[in-house]
């Protein structure tokens, strides 16, 4: 597969090696955005899976103190436009890449931005399993079974747990293969099946907070 | 987002809800699911000499979702097979006005529609069955 990671940036004015692609600290100036600046770059994290948290965090405060519209407000309108859609970018980084799965399908998009797989693949029968879930989740809501409610949570973020902790091994089977469409499925699987489940955990929620 | 009114009315009154006894032989049953947000459609016809008499929903999912599979049943009622094979997402798009983020909504309404049509001529063993 292709090594996405290694991509490197330097500042447009002093040419110093970039942290983030949106913001030079040696000359503290914007840089322009440009197809290349994606949410790996932009908080200055390699691209890959395997993402520590509390760095993500870190590294996001950092930028993101620098590209602030506030600290802009006597700049030129270029820069002032800049920096407004640099902090989007940042947010929309952060946003995506905190997350496992919303990271887990940004990165294989941009991994395999050429290859076809079906997308819309999910574990086998799991549509009917997930049907009758919504139907037994009917039922706890109309009788206000509580016991049965949390059971069912828990049993739901089991699953999470198990799906999610699918993610990693498969990018590393991504990485070492030469034929991904297998891995990618595996993946999209996961991803799929993550957002039905989401759905029934939401319904839940929902309730626990009425 | 604002919902249009008609999908708002079918939101509010879902036409035919419920469910058949899948094993009746008279029954076809069509379940699709959107996997880009997690909707979940069982669509289910009740036939007699190739007319669709009756129909039924249940549908776990958006407002459009919902709207989408009410009026596929609205549809579908009194329509032969092979008429109700022929209706078009792009129709139910039409008539609810769903925006272009809700299209798939109408698209899994005409996939449920399909699968309850294969469903019974399958088990039928119709000349015309597929899958």
């Amino acid at each position: 597969m292709s090594e996405v990671s290694s991509k490197s940036f330097s500042c447009e004015g002093c040419g110093a090696k970039l942290v983030s692609c949106l913001f030079c600290f040696d000359c503290s100036s914007l840089q322009s955005i440009s197809e290349e600046s994606d949410y790996f770059s932009a908080l200055g994290i390699s691209s890959e899976f395997d993402v520590d948290p509390d760095l993500l965090e870190e590294k996001f405060q950092h930028i993101a103190s620098e590209l602030h519209p506030d600290f802009y407000l006597n700049s030129t309108p270029q820069e002032k436009r800049l920096s407004e859609r640099a902090s989007t970018l940042l947010n929309q980084a952060y946003d995506t890449l905190k997350d496992p799965f919303k990271r887990a399908d940004y990165l294989m998009s941009l991994k395999c931005k050429n290859v076809k797989w079906n997308d819309r693949v999910l574990p086998p029968t799991f549509l009917q399993e997930m049907f009758t879930l919504q139907e037994e989740l009917d039922e706890m809501l109309e009788n206000q079974d509580q016991q049965g409610l949390l059971k069912m949570r828990e049993v739901l973020e089991n699953r999470f747990q198990d799906l999610e902790s699918g993610l990693l091994p498969s990018f590393r089977m991504l990485d070492s293969v030469e034929e991904p469409e297998t891995v990618l499925e595996k993946l999209q699987m996961n991803l799929n099946a993550e957002r039905y489940l989401r759905r029934l955990l939401d319904r839940i929620k929902i309730e626990e907070t009425t | 987002m604002a919902y249009s009114d008609k999908v708002i009315d079918h939101y509010n009154e879902p036409r035919n809800v419920g469910s058949f006894d899948k094993n009746d032989d008279a029954v076809g049953t069509g379940l699709v699911g959107a996997p880009e947000c997690g909707d979940v459609m069982k669509l289910q016809i009740k036939v007699e000499n190739d007319q669709i008499v009756d129909a039924k929903f249940k549908t776990f999912g958006c407002g459009s979702a919902i709207a989408s599979s009410s009026l596929a049943t609205e549809w579908v009622k009194g329509k032969s097979i092979d008429e109700a094979m022929s209706i078009q997402n792009t129709e139910i798009v039409e008539e609810l006005s769903l925006p272009p983020v809700k299209i798939h909504c109408s698209v899994l309404a005409e996939d449920a529609i399909k699968a309850a049509i294969s469903d019974y001529k399958s088990r039928n063993n119709s000349e015309t069955a597929e899958g």
